[in-house]
């Protein structure tokens, strides 16, 4: 796992820039993922916002503009923000990892540990105790299967708490796809950009609704109504054939006289004339 | 739809983000008493809606140490991320018909720290800007003499990017010199004329460059004092411990509310610069949509003419250099 801490210093040259916390080193390096998954056309990253991405066989998460404590502002007395980006190779432990950070940020209890972390100096104004960063979450658990409709509504409080508890009851859904934005908290987009992305849950600041707006998307339908087609399209060939083979046995139930065994073959090379002769047999077991 | 940037420049902390945002706050009340009309897209007006609520938010306090502006610019996934902001401009009741890319970035791209790409983008957006908003912290300029100008608006540095930018110039580029913060200095004519004087040699390096054989034909500067709270004033310095200075400023009422002064004029620059392209009639290469651009519509051409004819020259205001292509 990988994580990149962007926050700035006190002084004019210290502006706000990324580093990757490493065991030995912390040094400059933008995410690369947050390019890959142009995340600024999903967030003002200047406001409070959280990304929870797959990438490939990656899972993204990030928290931005998280508050620092009162001391820690730049040379003309602005508040200094701290963003943080995780990125790891997709596992089950990094699973439930990265949603019980998500929960914590949803919970607004990330901010103050994130701080906590981050101590003024260094090269770049400020200097990150990864150990701090390795250790937010006492424990994690696997979560039951999600549904797979899509949610959205508004960016507030009561909305977040109830995303937070479905992160923390739930896993990822898999079904949306490998390159897939999951969770979306932003100030930017509206409902129906959320829905072109096909983001699993997405609460938007310019959304109005206090309550979920459940989507059913398009692509997961479309491929269950056409895995329903097919099973309907096998089970109506499975019944010819269950009817065809009834049929077979039945008439093979009858023992057939020599004349009409000649008839049958006659008959067999007419097909317009199986039923009439179906019917002549039958007529003629009835009368016997 | 035809697309021209305007480049807010400036060291982090002069107050880019802040100008941008009192520009967004008064183009509509300006622009509206003429026929124009000036529509941000949704993502623009989205962020510089939240920004505004910022910077109204300032005045909830008497007395601000330091802070008149908005929070320091960002950008989440380096400089191509970097949002532009995008205002349509046309006749209204019309769909616009030229777009308005204002572009601001973090002012630590052009510091010693700063990545080579930084580096570049900086340079690669005042190369491919119609305008360029130079945002001056005017305390820093007229406090105690100017004791804090170079720190803090970092001059020379400013003649460095446009003397790497502004190579074999073809067409004609807009400077437009914007103090910011300046509330205090535009009370009387007296102090307003001092404050012209003060950029005049606080930037007599750049202005200079722009004089030299190769700028010159092509150079438009001015000066715009943008009044980006409006109601409150510089009180006093505090220099930290490292010697930075730490301004205070309050408002000038207990009740006084946000309400920015001449944030518009930079817009009634810009469209009097294109409007005199386009009377022109020259072929600029850069610039050769303008011509078509208000040829076809008289009624926009008259509209662009009467907002752009409110641009002020006096009082802090200044026409510094190539007053020929703004003679409308």
């Amino acid at each position: 796992m990988t994580i990149y801490v962007q926050s700035r210093g006190k002084s004019q040259d210290h502006d706000y820039r990324w580093l990757e916390i490493g065991k030995e080193s912390q040094s400059p390096s933008i995410p690369p993922l947050l390019k890959d998954l142009k995340v600024e056309e999903l967030i003002e990253s200047q406001k409070p916002s959280l990304i929870l991405a797959r990438s490939g066989k990656y899972l993204l998460l990030l928290v931005t503009a998280m508050d620092s404590r009162e001391e820690r502002t730049d040379f003309i007395g602005r508040r200094v923000r701290n963003s943080v980006a995780w990125v790891a190779i997709e596992t089950p432990e990094i699973e439930q990892l990265f949603r019980a950070i998500a929960v914590l940020a949803l919970q607004g209890e990330l901010a103050a540990k994130i701080d906590q972390a981050i101590n003024i100096g260094g090269n770049y104004g400020f200097e990150v105790d990864l150990k701090q960063l390795q250790t937010l979450v006492d424990r994690s658990a696997a979560g039951v299967k999600p549904a797979s409709s899509l949610k959205y509504g508004k960016n507030d409080v009561h909305l977040r708490a109830q995303l937070a508890s479905e992160l923390s009851q739930y896993s990822l859904p898999s079904d949306l796809g490998t390159d897939q934005i999951l969770v979306v908290v932003t100030t930017l987009k509206s409902q129906e950009a959320l829905e072109r992305l096909r983001v699993w849950r997405g609460l938007s600041s310019r959304i109005e609704s206090e309550t979920w707006i459940e989507v059913v998307d398009s692509i997961i339908s479309g491929a269950e109504s056409g895995l329903q087609k097919k099973t309907l399209f096998l089970g109506i060939l499975a019944a010819i054939a269950v009817i065809a083979m009834g049929w077979i046995v039945w008439s093979s139930a009858l023992s057939p006289t020599p004349q009409n065994s000649q008839s049958d073959r006659k008959a067999s090379s007419h097909p317009s004339s199986v039923t009439s002769t179906t019917l002549q047999k039958s007529s003629t077991v009835s009368i016997k | 739809m035809q697309e021209l940037q305007i480049t807010m420049l400036g060291p982090s902390g002069v107050g880019k983000t802040t100008l941008l945002t009192a520009m967004y706050e008064q183009f509509e009340k300006n622009i509206g008493f003429t026929n124009l009309q000036l529509t941000p897209d949704e993502d623009s007006s989205a962020i510089l809606q939240d920004r505004l609520v910022e910077l109204k938010s300032l005045l909830d306090v008497f007395e601000a140490r330091g802070r008149v502006g908005v929070q320091g610019t960002e950008a989440i996934a380096g400089p191509e991320s970097l949002r532009s902001f995008k205002f349509g401009l046309g006749k209204k009741g019309e769909k616009p018909s030229l777009q308005l890319n204002f572009r601001d970035y973090p002012g630590g791209y052009h510091q010693a720290t700063a990545t080579p790409e930084e580096k570049s983008f900086v340079k690669d957006v005042l190369k491919q800007s119609v305008a360029v908003l130079i945002a001056i912290d005017a305390s820093a300029l007229m406090e105690e003499n100017g004791k804090y100008h170079e720190k803090v608006n970092r001059p020379q540095q400013m003649k460095d990017l446009f003397n790497a930018a502004y190579q074999d110039l073809d067409s004609p580029r807009l400077i437009i010199f914007a103090p910011v913060k300046c509330e205090k200095y535009l009370r009387d004519e007296k102090t307003a004329s001092e404050l012209l004087e003060r950029v005049r040699c606080g930037y007599a390096n750049l202005v200079g460059h722009f004089s030299s054989e190769k700028l010159s034909p092509w150079i438009v500067s001015v000066i715009t004092p943008v009044q980006t709270v409006g109601s409150v004033i510089m009180t006093r310095i505090e220099p930290d411990a490292t010697g930075a200075p730490h301004f205070y400023f309050r408002k000038t009422r207990h009740d006084a509310e946000y309400s920015p002064k001449d944030s518009e004029q930079p817009l009634r620059y810009l469209l009097r610069f294109l409007l005199k392209l386009h009377l022109d009639q020259r072929n600029w290469g850069f610039f050769n949509f303008v011509r078509d651009w208000l040829g076809f519509d008289s009624h926009l051409k008259k509209a662009v003419d009467e907002f752009a004819r409110g641009c002020k020259t006096t009082n802090g205001f200044a026409i510094l250099k190539g007053d020929k292509w703004l003679n409308i």
